[in-house]
């Protein structure tokens, strides 16, 4: 496999996570433009935890985790007389209240030689870990291809038990849900704190990979390309985000000639798609056919 | 058993119940009727919480129901359904008792019964309304409700569907859940309930 | 004094996010939806009546016109790929991300037609004034003053004419206008290109108290107008108006008192609190009570 072939695969399992963490919250009825935050966070947390304290990654990377899960969990209780439109601009002002903190704090240090550090809108650079343990991208692509896998069997699995599905009722008819007895908040607020712990973790694999990262890429832009991922792979299934991430990220950056034209042609694709399958590819729909087809039961 | 007492309700300045009192019995069965605007479906919906009464109280036995959400209430087991079918429209049926598997497999007769079993692997679209109807009463007495609220269930029923629904419910609500059918039309009403009540616009219940 | 100087500042660049704010609140009020492309349509019809300026030489009245023009068609062409295929009562969010990948897409074809990446943009008025110590530039006066009448105009059209009495009677209901006649998709198509124009009357005149256009003006014109419209209270008009000026009058004493850097980070501080303590913004709770009397309805 080639370098960029390499380098494309590692950042469509990066981007999966991201995804996947939109896809959650989109489960239980609602939309966040603020997951990047939680993408940052969890970065951010892995580099002053490995680079500052020499905290071994696993545990910067859990720590880290936990972190965005209980500042996902203050998001969802802040927020919680807030749905819709209201609560989509909450997230993005948390999401760019977040970034644009990174742009004021400055901690530089250096470590080996290197400078490193905060760096406000510079950047937090020389993350090390590939280099110190001589791990080559494609190791790296396997540890992420590995994590992520766990993460969407572990969705799979999930989607099978009354989690889900009472989820996704929460998400698609509150009154219903609410006549079912079902009790919407809890299921609400921990959505969105798992989403958060799973961008989270995304981010802290990233700021491994790239070695670098700044608050700039942090910013709205990801938040809403990765709500377009999902929405447009579908919301059925854990892969319909995969499949978001691979058509843009895999497709169109990967053929060179179209790259230059990428949003041009993927924003109108995107358009056009959801006039055609406005629950995205794999909607919840065909999602239950699939599902028809392998399980079943009696009856 | 729940009772509402001196309820008013109104919506911008339209007053839909003035001085509301209404008594229901463990096992009634009872029917409600009215013309539109009568307020049938805005007692459903105070009675199950998703409205709040501007005044008067609303009690289950001891407990008064005003301070809970919808949520809490159906978990008391005060079930309904809705006058629009309220299905899931990426759920094949089988999948929509949201009951436990084992309830499902217990009360197997009664499905079959309902005639129902055989789109159980259908999506709501692909289903007659009739059947969609008691797919929506089948999911509220699997869960063992004490207090079965039905909003115009009969609707879009012809006569012999009519028939056969309320065979259905005699046959099928348990003697100790009581139920309560709002309909337009009272057909259902009369052979299925044992008290029926008359809405009229500004003046207190009436048994007809 | 100086506080006098920011809010006066605050106040005229203020009546620019008004005016964007209005734009947004007229679509949002049509549909009940969020173009996201908003921005992006403002960005790419300036920076193609720049190209036709620089092909044929048409003039500043020429610019104005060619924005004006193809504000309003690009709109349109929105409006037929990401909300007339969404126009149920579910599509909110499809509608809403579609318009975002149309954001990307237009912010890419502006930045073909932006090769240098900035391009000047014609300015006119470049004079400025002192009053009593005060310092104010011409042009932002002007853009105020400009704001101030369009503004009238707007509410004018959308209170005194038929057109607008179409136009708020589809936003009320728009399945009830549909059964007394009115072709609503009509009406909403005719909503969306006066938002282009207004708003592309805006951006002119915005840009050129800037005398520069940047490819990020499409993402700077969609979060003002978001965030001052949801800082008066969503769907509000007048509350449009007052977010935009109240926020030009946060931003203004921010820069001025902590500093340009902290700018941005205040208002969104803001938009939280407001967004926690009273979700329907400024001018009241009018529009959430209605959305949630709404859903009540069963």
């Amino acid at each position: 496999m080639s370098l960029y072939l390499i380098t494309v695969l590692t950042n469509v399992c990066l981007f999966s996570f991201i995804a996947l963490s939109a896809y959650l919250i989109l489960i239980v009825g609602e939309v966040s433009f603020g997951q990047q935050a939680f993408f940052g966070v969890g970065a951010y947390s892995l580099a002053i935890f490995y680079v500052y304290f020499d905290f071994s990654v696993v545990f910067s990377i859990l720590f880290g985790m936990t972190i965005c899960f209980f500042l996902a969990l203050l998001l969802s209780l802040i927020t919680i007389k807030l749905s819709g439109l209201y609560f989509a601009m909450a997230t993005l002002a948390f999401a760019e209240i977040f970034r644009l903190s990174m742009n004021l704090i400055r901690f530089p240090i250096e470590k080996e030689d290197r400078a490193t550090g905060l760096n406000g809108p510079e950047g937090f650079e020389n993350i090390r870990w590939i280099f110190e343990n001589n791990i080559d991208p494609l190791g790296f692509f396997y540890i992420t291809l590995i994590i992520l896998s766990i993460l969407v069997i572990f969705l799979f699995v999930l989607e099978r038990s009354f989690v889900m599905k009472n989820a996704r009722i929460v998400g698609k008819d509150l009154i219903l849900a609410q006549s079912l007895g079902i009790s919407p908040r809890p299921y609400r607020v921990f959505f969105i704190g798992a989403a958060g712990a799973i961008s989270g973790l995304g981010g802290g694999l990233f700021a491994l990979a790239n070695t670098y990262i700044e608050p700039a890429m942090f910013g709205m832009m990801l938040g809403v390309h990765s709500l377009a991922y999902t929405i447009i792979g579908g919301l059925g299934l854990p892969i319909g985000p995969l499949l978001g991430v691979l058509i843009d990220i895999g497709i169109l950056e990967s053929i060179r000639f179209l790259s230059e034209y990428r949003m041009i042609i993927f924003g109108g694709l995107v358009a056009i798609i959801l006039i055609f399958y406005p629950e995205g590819i794999i909607s919840p729909r065909i999602a239950s056919r699939l599902k028809r087809l392998f399980f079943k039961k009696g009856l | 058993m729940l009772e509402l007492k001196s309820v008013r309700k109104s919506f911008g300045g339209i007053n839909v119940f003035e001085e509301l009192s209404f008594n229901l019995e463990k096992g009634d069965r009872v029917g409600l009727t009215g013309g539109n605007g009568t307020g049938k479906s805005t007692l459903i919906n105070l009675a199950t919480g998703f409205l709040l009464p501007d005044e008067g109280e609303i009690n289950l036995g001891n407990t008064s129901l005003l301070s809970l959400d919808p949520w809490q209430i159906a978990r008391l087991g005060i079930r309904r359904n809705f006058q629009s079918v309220r299905l899931s429209n990426s759920l094949i049926l089988r999948d929509q008792f949201f009951v436990p598997e084992k309830k499902v497999v217990d009360n197997l007769e009664m499905i079959e019964v309902s005639g129902i079993k055989g789109f159980l692997n259908r999506f709501p679209s692909e289903c007659p309304l009739p059947i969609l109807r008691k797919m929506e009463v089948l999911r509220a007495l699997l869960s063992s409700p004490s207090v079965l609220f039905l909003d115009e269930p009969s609707a879009g029923f012809s006569y012999g569907e009519l028939e056969e629904f309320s065979e259905f419910l005699i046959n099928y609500v348990p003697d100790n859940t009581s139920l309560v059918i709002v309909e337009h039309r009272t057909e259902l009403m009369e052979r299925v309930c044992t008290k029926n009540w008359g809405l009229f616009l500004n003046e207190p219940l009436r048994m007809i | 004094m100086e506080f006098l100087q920011t809010c006066i500042d605050g106040l005229l660049f203020g009546s620019a996010y008004s005016l964007l704010a209005l734009s947004f609140s007229l679509l949002f009020g049509v549909m009940k939806r969020i173009n996201l492309a908003f921005g992006s349509t403002l960005l790419l019809s300036a920076v193609f009546s720049l190209w036709i300026d620089s092909v044929f030489s048409i003039g500043i009245f020429g610019i104005f016109l060619v924005m004006l023009g193809s504000s309003a068609l690009i709109n349109i062409y929105v409006e037929k790929l990401c909300f007339f295929p969404h126009r149920g009562n579910y599509g909110a969010t499809v509608s809403m991300i579609a318009s975002f990948a149309i954001w990307m897409q237009l912010d890419e074809l502006s930045s073909f037609l932006l090769p240098e990446r900035t391009a000047s943009f014609p300015s006119f008025l470049p004079d400025s004034l002192f009053l009593i110590d005060i310092f104010i530039r011409i042009d932002q006066l002007f853009l105020f003053f400009i704001a101030i009448f369009m503004t009238c105009i707007f509410f004018y059209v959308l209170y005194k004419t038929n057109y607008g009495l179409l136009l708020r009677g589809v936003s009320f209901d728009r399945e009830l206008a549909k059964k007394i006649g009115v072709n609503s998709n009509k009406i909403t198509s005719f909503a969306f290109a006066f938002s282009g124009i207004f708003g592309a009357i805006a951006a002119f005149l915005i840009l050129s108290t800037e005398s520069q256009v940047t490819p990020f003006f499409g993402f700077w014109c969609t979060l003002k107008g978001l965030v001052a419209m949801m800082l008066g209270g969503i769907g509000s008009l007048p509350g449009a108006i007052i977010g935009g000026l109240v926020l030009g009058l946060i931003e203004s004493n921010v820069i001025n008192y902590l500093g340009a850097e902290y700018r941005d980070i205040c208002t969104y501080l803001i938009l939280l609190f407001i967004l926690v303590v009273k979700p329907g913004g400024l001018m009241g709770s009018a529009i959430l009570r209605d959305e949630r009397a709404a859903s009540e309805r069963i």
